[in-house]
């Protein structure tokens, strides 16, 4: 019993503490406000199955979004159809000027998708390498090097060009 | 130190991955050093752009294909079909005209050779009457060769 408590002020507190970041890790990805509300508790309620996983993991923060990221990609597989017109239409809505921001989307939307996966959640999730490494199920130096990677691309490019 | 040495340093620096005394070693190198000084200003504009980008155009982060930016002319695949129709009709054509062509040189000789034997010719495919002349069949002539067991193609005159 005292187990099931410890357990529930666990989960808790990392509620407490990741709400935010994972609300807009998919307000990032879906463009919803209800959908994130919906994915963030789907995303603990996965979590409570296994919190005994969770408390093992070296940053319990890395195994949330580990989750969250599952739990993401199964509601685009359900609502691809709308989600991808959502999409287009935002892109189309919304003029970017900025010749170096455009050129740098051309780049970036190039690289395979874990790449962009691991710019997004290095850049708007904040999250460091070994948690990227935790929530991708890769080593922290495939993170490392694709990030490198990418820098040194987006750098020759845009230096290059002088954009 | 080598100019990647220096890269990896200040990506690593840029995104937060450093060690504090390795910064401040860095840091001291970077004021003896000019053009590792300009290195490292490129650098963390790149990495200031890459995270203005990632911000502005959040559809980066999905896991689906990323459309392509409004400038980049799509590939105009409705063409295709009609080109490989145009093509194909090209190649019936050469291919039927030559066929005729040397189907009139050996009839021809044949016939002269041979006046009375009957032809096993059979024509299976040709303009109707009031064919339209646009449609492909209106040019050509197919003819089944049954002793030869050959296909003739002949363009109409």
């Amino acid at each position: 019993m005292s187990h099931m408590v410890q357990a529930s002020g666990d989960v808790e507190q990392l509620y407490r503490d990741s709400r935010e970041r994972l609300t807009a890790y998919f307000l990032r990805r879906h463009r919803s406000t209800e959908t994130a509300e919906d994915l963030l508790h789907e995303t603990f309620l996965q979590l409570m199955r296994r919190v005994d996983r969770c408390r093992a993991a070296r940053s319990p923060q890395a195994y949330l979004f580990g989750i969250a990221r599952h739990v993401s990609a199964e509601a685009w597989r359900r609502a691809q159809p709308h989600a991808a017109d959502e999409a287009s239409l935002l892109s189309a809505e919304a003029p970017h000027p900025d010749p170096r921001l455009l050129a740098a989307r051309e780049i970036i939307a190039n690289l395979p998708s874990l790449q962009r996966e691991i710019l997004d959640l290095r850049f708007q999730h904040d999250l460091s390498y070994a948690e990227i490494a935790e929530v991708l199920g890769v080593p922290v130096g495939t993170v490392r090097s694709r990030l490198h990677n990418a820098m040194h691309l987006l750098r020759a490019r845009l230096e290059t060009n002088e954009i | 130190m080598k100019p990647e040495t220096l890269d990896a340093l200040l990506i690593d620096r840029e995104l937060g991955e450093l060690p504090s005394d390795v910064i401040e070693l860095l840091d001291s190198y970077l004021q003896l050093a000019p053009p590792a000084r300009r290195q490292a200003e490129v650098m963390a504009r790149t990495v200031g752009t890459a995270r203005e980008t990632l911000r502005r155009f959040p559809e980066l982060a999905r896991g689906t294909e990323v459309q392509s930016p409004p400038n980049v002319t799509p590939p105009a695949q409705w063409l295709a079909p009609w080109l490989a129709r145009a093509a194909v009709i090209v190649a019936v054509a050469a291919v039927g005209g030559w066929l005729g062509y040397r189907a009139g040189i050996n009839s021809s000789s044949v016939e002269s050779a041979r006046p009375n034997e009957t032809s096993g010719a059979q024509t299976v495919a040709s303009r109707q009457g009031g064919a339209d002349r646009k449609d492909l069949w209106a040019r050509y002539n197919v003819a089944f060769d049954r002793h030869r067991g050959t296909f003739t193609i002949a363009v109409e005159p």
